[in-house]
């Protein structure tokens, strides 16, 4: 992208793209890039889209074209890919919008670069990538936040981006944060107070973890979290469709895609991963977290893999 | 007739028949012959489940505070109406509150009925107790407290919205008195002893056209020994972790065995006059 570089103060790392962006966005690396992939823009952005393919509460799509209504903060509409503009109502801080940037919007954009993001977070253990998927709550960074205390090292948080380049799928660092309740915080022995909340209300905050691998890392196993009522932890291997339904299930944000073109690539590659992936299900009680058991499943679990 | 109107609510205050009722709709929904699988309920999806309000939304509510998704989740419910084809059922254990922009936590415009379900506090208290593995005295102090609220800690992610229950009194009053919606009030004791003419009028109700013999058969589907049965055999997912079962007994009255005459006094002494209302006091 051919852009006026002064009008871009920051400059970020994020999913080894290379962001500009005229407004600060907290919890990225830094980058020394020339030439931004992303830029990220401070304007005005529409009410609502033309003939929006996907329609929610705060948004809307179309193949190319993404917008997030965030309350009363503002609007950020996500273009082809690589342009993302945000209107702030009022005075709102800049700081408010990190989370809904780094979260539904990277997903967005990742989207409509036609790549594959997962919902789960990635670390690289023994040598191994590895992603911890599930729901909202399932435990993926609190998972991925103990591992590291295990010796992994951290290659993305919340939004797994998987590349094909190259004959394995791989697994494309996003950025050196997480973002950890506060909770989990005191659960791996760490102050809250020394961490900077997401948002200003929220008990939520920027872990910024210094155990993180830059590199891409070749896909070894995909885990995904979920819990049930018993006090047993269960592990399954998924086969044949299931493998698939599991992947296009644990996509981050399917439902910005839905109805639009993109969807044929994404079960394209949905496909090719199930076919070169190993898939678990790891159910863990759901009343107290059980970390340490929990970890140990995992390192069992690809010890006999 | 608003053709949005497509939510039939299964509220309650929990402990009040809710589960059993959806055990048995999803009986009378199904065409087979056999008791239809409880970890496999048709209105399944309570009205606060976190999945279903990002689903809708279309951002991580877990970016949002708990007063955030609150004002969004009347929105929410229009939208689930707005994009369905059929009737939907949720179960919904939140009080009827209004909400600080003026509108509703449950919206007139996408309510088709609600299906109201009231048990004996007395009773209430020591199945509480169970399903929160607490002491009865604590379920008691829930059930007094007007600020009570379920996932209400904001420190952690809980896999439900907050809910905001308020007292066993208010909650009812909530539905049954202030929220002007379609209500039919269905009590647990009836449903025991009278369970044919109870659920026929449910069904009459929520505008659900089926046969006496259909019913009937539902019924027997999903009678308390059928289902407890399933659960020894399978498990409940909506069993709590810690409590031992989720059908437990399922009988009314048990209070005159259990409960000591100060735990009477301090719910009789809260909630005389509905319970006066509804039949339960005096005994």
């Amino acid at each position: 992208m051919d852009v006026k570089i002064t009008d871009y103060p920051y400059r970020y790392k994020a999913f080894n793209l290379d962001v500009f962006s005229g407004i600060p966005v907290a919890g990225l690396a830094q980058s020394d890039a020339q030439k931004p992939d992303i830029v990220i823009t401070e304007g005005k952005t529409p009410v609502q889209l033309v003939n929006p393919l996907n329609k929610g509460v705060l948004f809307q799509s179309t193949e190319d074209e993404f917008l997030l209504s965030i309350l009363k903060l503002g609007r950020i509409h996500v273009q082809n890919g690589n342009t993302i503009t945000v209107e702030r109502f009022k005075d709102t801080s800049w700081n408010e919008f990190s989370a809904f940037i780094l979260g539904t919007v990277f997903g967005a954009l990742l989207h409509q670069r036609r790549l594959l993001p997962l919902h789960g977070s990635a670390v690289i253990y023994k040598k191994k990538g590895l992603i911890f998927a599930g729901n909202s709550g399932a435990g993926k960074s609190t998972l991925a936040a103990a591992m590291i205390h295990k010796g992994a090292r951290l290659l993305a948080d919340d939004i797994s981006l998987i590349s094909f380049n190259g004959r394995k799928p791989q697994i494309v660092p996003a950025f050196p944060g997480m973002k950890i309740w506060e909770d989990s915080l005191k659960h791996l022995g760490r102050n809250p107070e020394k961490y900077r909340p997401i948002r200003e209300d929220l008990k939520k905050y920027l872990y910024p973890v210094e155990k993180y691998h830059d590199q891409s890392i070749a896909l070894g196993h995909i885990f995904v979290i979920s819990s049930h009522n018993r006090e047993t932890f269960e592990i399954k291997d998924a086969q044949g469709i299931e493998k698939f339904n599991t992947l296009k299930n644990n996509t981050y944000f399917f439902r910005g895609m839905n109805k639009t073109g993109i969807l044929e690539k994404h079960f394209q590659m949905c496909n090719q991963l199930a076919q070169q992936v190993p898939v678990s299900h790891i159910t863990r009680p759901n009343g107290s977290f059980r970390l340490d058991e929990l970890v140990r499943e995992i390192t069992d679990k690809l010890l006999n893999s | 007739m608003n053709e949005n109107k497509k939510i039939v609510w299964l509220a309650s205050y929990p402990k009040s028949g809710n589960t059993w009722f959806r055990i048995f709709l999803t009986n009378l929904l199904n065409h087979t012959n056999e008791p239809a699988d409880i970890n496999n309920l048709y209105p399944s999806t309570i009205a606060s489940s976190r999945s279903l309000f990002d689903e809708a939304i279309g951002l991580e509510s877990s970016d949002l505070t708990l007063d955030e998704v609150e004002l969004l989740r009347p929105q929410v419910y229009r939208y689930m109406a707005g994009t369905s084809n059929e009737v939907l059922y949720h179960k919904i254990h939140d009080a009827w509150i209004s909400l600080p922009d003026g509108n509703t936590l449950v919206p007139e415009d996408v309510t088709k009925a609600v299906l109201y379900f009231i048990r004996n506090p007395l009773d209430v208290a020591i199945s509480f107790a169970h399903h929160s593995s607490t002491t009865i005295d604590k379920a008691i102090g829930m059930m007094n407290d007007s600020h009570y609220a379920f996932c209400s800690r904001q420190t952690k992610l809980h896999n439900q919205t907050r809910q905001k229950l308020l007292s066993w009194s208010e909650h009812i009053a909530s539905w049954v008195d202030q929220s002007g919606l379609p209500v039919l009030v269905m009590r647990y004791e009836d449903m025991i002893t009278d369970t044919l003419a109870v659920f026929k009028d449910a069904m009459k109700f929520s505008g659900i056209e089926a046969t006496d013999e259909k019913i009937r058969k539902s019924i027997e589907f999903s009678s308390f020994e059928n289902i407890q049965k399933q659960e020894k055999e399978k498990g409940f997912r909506e069993k709590a972790t810690k409590s031992e079962s989720f059908f437990r007994k399922g009988i009314s009255g048990d209070w005159k065995n259990v409960l000591t005459s100060e735990q009477i006094d301090k719910i009789v002494s809260r909630h005389q006059k509905m319970m006066e209302r509804f039949g339960y006091w005096p005994v």
